[in-house]
């Protein structure tokens, strides 16, 4: 038997920034359990060693590794800056949060880098078996984050629901998965992809039956529209910056792994009605998504159903895989980090009980309060609603010219039509900001420097780039080019 | 040795009581076990697949998804206990502040 | 394919019938007579100790919860155990030793974390 094949040279290089976050992760709970009046170093501890795996992703090597389970390319690098980017900002947004609520700990950062490391495992993943993985290191994570108000009716109960809506959900991407093993005859993605490639394969019920399944897993991962109902309930539950970091980086990492599973099925796909589901999902979850969030009140409540229909704009470039399709998505999962993040951050600097509801008469008269945290919720909601020159536009108007390119002009026009709508609830909060006077026994806003460095980063990378997006384009461009040149 | 279509049927069935079970069941403890039902199921399903195919990937597969229905599992039960702390019951439908 | 579970269908009517008809026979021939230790479940001919609906303390499943995570790590070291001698000659055994010897660094890294966290502690 002969075991060395299964590593190559420089594989330290290829999971260097995996590494150096699960290294960090311990370092940080062994840290926390041996010095428990240093507790509120943990915090700028996390931040460095995510600037750390930031900083490592210089010597990451390129390439196929583990054999051939783990590639490490282009667009991984890509989806690493989403996923870093949106752990540092959830680490400095949580930084003065978790001071405010009195439970500070080493193992809240832990499990966001061991989370981030589910997401690379899930972006790089060439074998079912590492994304599946990825996926569940991820899940766990978010199960105790979710719970980390102990105390906290409301938070042990988002940690509740998501726990059953997520392990129901592995469940049903298990079977899939299982089901396409059978049919297949291989969990490797690129030997599914022969397999799929071949002329005269036929498409058994048993293929649809599983790939219905992975969809309603993966659906119920990402919030599409009918799987959903747990996200507005979480969300509102969960600590406010772990609500904003969940609702951005793993549906990076779950669109990624589904792109990878996509372009394998490429073949099979135009005699399949497999797509047809997909576009059902993506229209259900932008008209619920745009046509719910106008009745919410709750900040919270209102930015999960936007995320549903956010959701449902990336899905729309799923639609067709090609390179514009990949990188349209890319950019659009870095915007969505900055501006959702950003959102969720100045949401949760609002100093009141956490187990109430945070509404839109806690932010009323903020313009005139607190103007940096009112500037910030304005310039993220423009974006969210895609209105020029925020990154929002660009990276919303990326998606919709691919759909038409692609031929999905219909499903684009759904799109483009229900963002025209969203725009109303997004700039409610801006009338809200600036217009309303404040109410009787006003909400404080209580941010420290970690917070408000990471408002100066959605605003920053925001217009740069909506102003800027060239550099961005042809990197994520490329990096397309290179997964699907295969 | 049955055919492969037994198999399957056998872990379609014993899916289904899981989602079933997920589904009606208000017992956390008994929702856990559902759970844990499917995902065996699950290994049910790649172990037969495995042998018929001749392949390892399967049962390797299969191996992990123990692991990691077991770290769920122990989540879960953390979970429950938190639960339990907080409202001294541990049915599903006690947990119902966030409606909307 | 439906037709090879025939003989299935007919063993569980079958079943089904002798089942009904052995217990109704018990029911119109049979004395009734009750009494509390044929009410009372049987437990290897012991008399029972207590109920098994009581209630658990929730600690025990604190330690359950623990017990779960350490214990079916033991699924990974099973197939290493089984290819370890075949596989070890130079470097390969170098190898897979380290390999298993970061793994239960590993789970050595979170037994330290629980321990210092007085998990284990029955307060």
């Amino acid at each position: 038997m002969n075991l060395t094949p299964l590593l190559e040279a420089h594989w330290i290089n290829a999971i260097l920034p995996e590494l150096v976050l699960c290294i960090g992760g311990m370092f940080l709970i062994l840290f926390d359990a041996f010095a428990p009046k240093a507790r509120s170093l943990t915090g700028p501890i996390a931040v460095v060693i995510f600037i750390l795996c930031a900083w490592s992703q210089r010597f990451v090597a390129v390439g196929t590794f583990f054999g051939g389970t783990y590639e490490v390319g282009g667009i991984t690098r890509v989806f690493d800056i989403t996923f870093v980017l949106a752990g540092i900002l959830c680490t400095l947004l949580s930084a003065d949060y978790l001071e405010r609520e009195g439970i500070t700990g080493g193992e809240f950062y832990a499990l966001l880098m061991w989370g981030t490391v589910g997401m690379m495992m899930m972006a790089k993943g060439l074998d079912l078996l590492i994304i599946i993985l990825g996926l569940e290191l991820l899940s766990i994570c978010i199960f105790v984050l979710l719970g980390f108000q102990r105390r906290l009716p409301v938070s042990n109960e988002a940690s509740l629901k998501y726990f059953l809506m997520g392990a129901f959900a592995t469940g049903f991407i298990l079977y899939g998965t299982a089901l396409f093993y059978g049919a297949t005859e291989s969990t490797n993605i690129n030997v599914m992809a022969r397999w799929f490639a071949n002329p005269d394969v036929t498409i058994t019920p048993l293929l649809t039956v599983a790939f219905v399944l992975l969809m309603a897993g993966f659906g119920f991962k990402l919030a599409l529209a009918p799987f959903h109902p747990w996200a507005p309930d979480v969300y509102q539950g969960a600590p406010t910056p772990v609500a904003g970091w969940l609702s951005v980086a793993p549906k990076a990492a779950t669109l990624i792994a589904l792109i990878r599973i996509f372009h394998a099925m490429g073949p099979v796909l135009p005699q399949t009605k497999w797509m047809t589901i997909v576009a059902w999902l993506a229209v259900l979850s932008m008209i619920i998504g745009n046509s719910v969030a106008i009745a919410q009140r709750d900040l919270k409540r209102m930015l999960a159903y936007s995320g549903i229909a956010q959701v449902g704009y990336m899905t729309i470039a799923m639609l067709t895989i090609n390179e514009d399709a990949v990188a349209s998505i890319a950019i659009y999962t870095i915007v969505y980090a900055l501006m959702n993040l950003g959102a969720f951050g100045v949401i949760s600097m609002l100093a009141k009980n956490q187990n109430d509801p945070q509404t839109l008469d806690d932010i009323a008269g903020l313009g005139w309060r607190r103007p940096f945290h009112a500037l910030a919720l304005a310039v993220c909601m423009f974006s969210l609603s895609g209105l020029p020159p925020t990154g929002g536009f660009v990276s919303k108007f990326y998606i919709f010219r691919t759909a038409v390119q692609s031929g999905h002009t219909g499903i684009a026009l759904i799109g483009i039509i229900t963002s025209i709508a969203s725009v109303y609830y997004y700039l409610r909060v801006v009338y809200y900001l600036y217009m309303k006077e404040s109410a009787e026994g006003q909400t404080r806003i209580d941010g420290g420097i970690f917070a408000t460095g990471a408002l100066a980063i959605s605003i920053i990378g925001i217009f740069l780039i909506g102003i800027w997006p060239t550099p961005l384009f042809h990197a994520a461009s490329y990096a397309a080019h290179l997964l699907l040149a295969r | 040795m049955p055919e492969i279509d037994a198999w399957l049927m056998l872990s379609g069935t014993i899916f289904t009581v899981g989602l079933v079970g997920v589904i009606i069941r208000r017992n956390m403890i008994t929702v856990l076990m559902c759970i844990e039902l499917m995902l065996n199921a699950v290994n049910i399903n790649l172990v037969a697949f495995s042998h018929r195919l001749g392949s390892l990937e399967g049962q390797v597969f299969t191996i992990f998804i123990i692991t990691v229905a077991a770290g769920e599992a122990a989540v879960g039960l953390a979970i429950i206990i938190q639960l339990y702390r907080l409202r001294s019951s541990i049915n599903v439908d006690e947990a119902r502040e966030l409606n909307g | 394919m439906t037709h090879t579970f025939i003989p299935v269908l007919i063993m569980l009517i079958v079943a089904l019938g002798v089942g009904v008809v052995i217990l109704s026979l018990n029911r119109v021939v049979g004395r009734h007579q009750r009494n509390p230790s044929k009410a009372a479940p049987y437990e290897s001919g012991v008399p029972l100790l207590d109920t098994n609906r009581k209630r658990v303390n929730v600690r025990f499943y604190q330690i359950a919860m623990l017990f779960i995570l350490f214990d079916i790590e033991a699924a990974f070291l099973y197939p290493w155990a089984v290819i370890y001698r075949d596989a070890s000659h130079g470097n390969a055994g170098m190898f897979l030793f380290g390999e298993m010897l970061v793994f239960i660094l590993l789970l050595g890294v979170g037994y330290v974390y629980v321990w210092k966290k007085k998990a284990f502690d029955w307060k």
